[in-house]
């Protein structure tokens, strides 16, 4: 009788123990798909092999080269100083062209407080961006309001894809809306 | 009697509510102007707009090494009869071609590697006027130069090292 008793128990502290792991394994796996951040983003070395989706043709373009020295770059840039972001559409408005007289592929990414919200794909010379869409994860990381942000622009060789040393950074003002 | 006066009462009441408008007209042979109006407005949105040249910012430090054969030890003497860099500097342009005016900041950041180079920056910041209708070719522009000196230690090879980078920051 005292076996059965025990063994009883046993069987009850195991259950428990059971259901004990089923819901702690529930409860990471939640978090993991739903409230985990996603891991910071890193600037590419080398020009993503995808063009920007998003990217139209700039009009009435007239595409004639800036001169450049051997090794050296030019670039013509063209933006807007807002940009707003829709966290139910996890996307950002703003108004970016890399005119034809480029002689490099571009990047642009929308930045706040260092942390990567926006990374374009390839901008090529004479395409113009005016929506991209947020990284994955990024409308967690933001709520409603106004915060200071800025537009990192990377340069990337036509030829070889290779990221040059210079960049440039423009202050702007990010509008979050729901 | 009173029905009379009642009567009489009522019916000047009701004359006093017709209340006869008075209007002004026009009177006869008067004219009246009809007129038109024109009103513009323009608006000049802000673009901006520049555009950035660099010299290639690779500085090659080369050495030319002479190895003279000892015929006594059978041993090779090394001598180092040239070594520089092909150049010292570079410029980078920044040139505002927008309808406002702009303030350019050029920074350098060096790069965690020891490589026994160094590397500056000097000028490149400037407020930059904005651009002055029809003259393009007279766009505000400054000018940043990097410097490169030192002589290059082991962990520089001949595919080079990233030693820097520059920053280009452009404030409205």
């Amino acid at each position: 009788m005292n076996n059965q008793t025990e063994k009883k128990n046993k069987t009850k502290w195991l259950i428990l123990l059971l259901l004990l792991i089923t819901v702690i394994a529930v409860g990471v796996t939640v978090w993991a798909l739903f409230f985990r951040s996603s891991g910071p983003a890193l600037t590419p070395d080398y020009a993503p092999v995808e063009t920007e989706g998003n990217a139209e043709t700039i009009p009435d373009d007239s595409g004639d080269k800036l001169e450049s020295p051997n090794g050296g770059g030019s670039v013509s840039i063209s933006y807007s100083t807002d940009v707003s972001i829709d966290l139910s559409e996890k996307t950002a408005s703003l108004y970016f062209a890399n005119p034809g007289k480029s002689n490099q592929d571009m990047v642009v990414q929308v930045v706040i407080q260092d942390t990567i919200l926006v990374q374009s794909g390839t901008l090529q010379p004479g395409k113009q961006v005016t929506t991209l869409n947020l990284l994955d994860g990024a409308e967690k990381q933001l709520s409603p309001g106004g915060y200071d942000g800025k537009l990192v622009i990377l340069f990337y060789d036509e030829t070889t894809g290779e990221k040059a040393v210079v960049n440039t950074e423009i202050p702007v003002t990010i509008t979050v809306n729901q | 009697m009173k029905k009379i006066l009642t009567m009489v009462m009522a019916l000047a009441l009701v004359m006093s509510l017709a209340v006869p408008a008075f209007a002004y007209g026009p009177g006869e042979g008067e004219t009246l102007d009809v007129k038109a109006k024109y009103n513009t407005s323009t608006s000049t949105p802000t673009i901006y707009s520049v555009d950035i040249d660099w010299d290639s910012l690779t500085f090659t430090y080369n050495e030319k090494n002479t190895k003279t054969w000892k015929p006594s030890t059978h041993s090779y003497t090394t001598t180092t009869t040239e070594a520089g860099w092909d150049k010292t500097s570079a410029n980078i342009t920044v040139t505002n071609h927008s309808n406002a005016a702009v303030t350019v900041a050029m920074a350098y950041t060096a790069a965690a590697t020891d490589s026994g180079v160094t590397a500056t920056l000097t000028g490149g910041s400037k407020t930059l006027a904005a651009g002055v209708e029809n003259q393009a070719a007279k766009a505000d522009s400054v000018t940043g130069t990097v410097t490169i000196s030192g002589k290059p230690n082991s962990s520089v090879t001949a595919n080079g090292i990233t030693v820097g980078s520059v920053t280009i920051t452009i404030n409205k």
